[in-house]
């Protein structure tokens, strides 16, 4: 259900991002697995926020980014094993400190220019 | 078409208002615990609990609920102030609603600052409010295996507290499950075993929180 705040500010930074553009028809986001994020929860919630603004209609082009992280304990950088199992594979502990993984970031958008939504309609 | 390359953070937004946050309640001296739970764990009894039992530090509390303010009613009645959040539909509390929730205290009259955040394992346990330290709390009703199913909440926190411990000699319930799970996503924070009804755990609990306050 956090889906939700997550495509509400995801629709703000792409309006903002495409300004003076007439359309977005693609939205490439990079979502850290750490966010537990469901794709399909996310993708509704960006319909339902995008409505009435450029990015209404946009497809979203989802990538999983897996986790890595650093150890807080002996400092060792290390890609768990599954998520949800974060011991150190150097010295047992599980005090990660995520370098990847834990962050949603709006990588890139395809528009449409004035130009080309008009071309379109014809 | 065009292609632009942004590049920025959706979740940044939120990041940017927690560490104001942070910095506004150093600012005034004030420590910041963030509560989370799934709902019915024992969290405002908890908080009713330790405001009475930590006479000298005046505390104050930030309570989010979907809907109601009985929360807020139950905790205004043990003499601490007290800030309603209704978050509507939203499943967690967001920065952006602390921050506003904060204009209506007085930093300067408080020592301790609980934000009690929406009964939920999933949702907050990615959010950062602008808190200093970071509790979940498991209730002995709720099962063992739930450390292992919701490892964001317990990987994220700062202390575990093992609630309604009591009702450990009616449940079948294995602790030493919780503590091997734990031990698989965090071995940094402490895991306290409690009893708001019979007391267990109440001494290092306080003593967590009184360490904290004293910085």
């Amino acid at each position: 259900m956090h889906e939700v705040g997550i495509a509400e500010e995801l629709v703000r930074q792409v309006v903002a991002a495409a300004c003076g553009m007439a359309r977005g028809t693609e939205v490439a986001v990079d979502v850290g697995a750490l966010q537990w994020v469901d794709s399909d929860a996310l993708r509704q919630a960006f319909d339902a926020a995008s409505q009435d603004t450029i990015a209404e209609g946009a497809r979203l082009e989802l990538r999983e980014v897996p986790p890595r992280a650093v150890c807080g304990a002996c400092a060792a950088v290390y890609v768990p094993e599954e998520l949800g199992i974060y011991v150190c594979p150097a010295c047992g502990a599980a005090e990660p400190e995520f370098v990847e993984g834990n962050d949603i970031v709006l990588v890139s958008l395809e528009c449409l220019s004035p130009e080309e939504e008009n071309r379109e309609s014809y | 078409m065009s292609r632009i390359e942004v590049v920025s953070s959706v979740l940044r937004a939120n990041q940017v208002r927690a560490e104001e946050t942070r910095a506004r309640l150093d600012a005034a001296g004030v420590a910041c615990v963030n509560l989370i739970s799934a709902p019915g764990s024992g969290k405002t009894t908890l908080l009713q609990k330790t405001i009475t039992a930590l006479e000298g530090i005046p505390c104050a509390v930030l309570v989010g609920d979907l809907q109601t303010t009985r929360d807020a009613e139950r905790l205004a009645a043990a003499g601490a102030p007290v800030v309603q959040i209704n978050t509507g539909r939203g499943c967690h509390l967001t920065a952006d609603q602390v921050a506003e929730g904060l204009d209506r205290l007085d930093l300067s009259q408080i020592q301790l600052l609980f934000i009690e955040n929406v009964g939920n394992m999933v949702c907050p346990a990615g959010v950062d409010l602008g808190e200093h330290r970071r509790v979940a709390l498991l209730s002995v009703p709720e099962g063992d295996d739930k450390v292992a199913k919701y490892p964001t909440l317990f990987q994220g926190a700062d202390l575990v507290l093992l609630t309604k411990v009591d009702l450990l000699s009616v449940l079948p319930f294995a602790v030493r499950q919780v503590e091997e799970d734990l031990a698989r996503v965090n071995t940094r924070a402490p895991l306290v075993r409690l009893s708001t009804l019979e007391g267990t755990g109440m001494d290092a609990w306080l003593a967590w929180l009184r360490a904290l306050v004293a910085g």
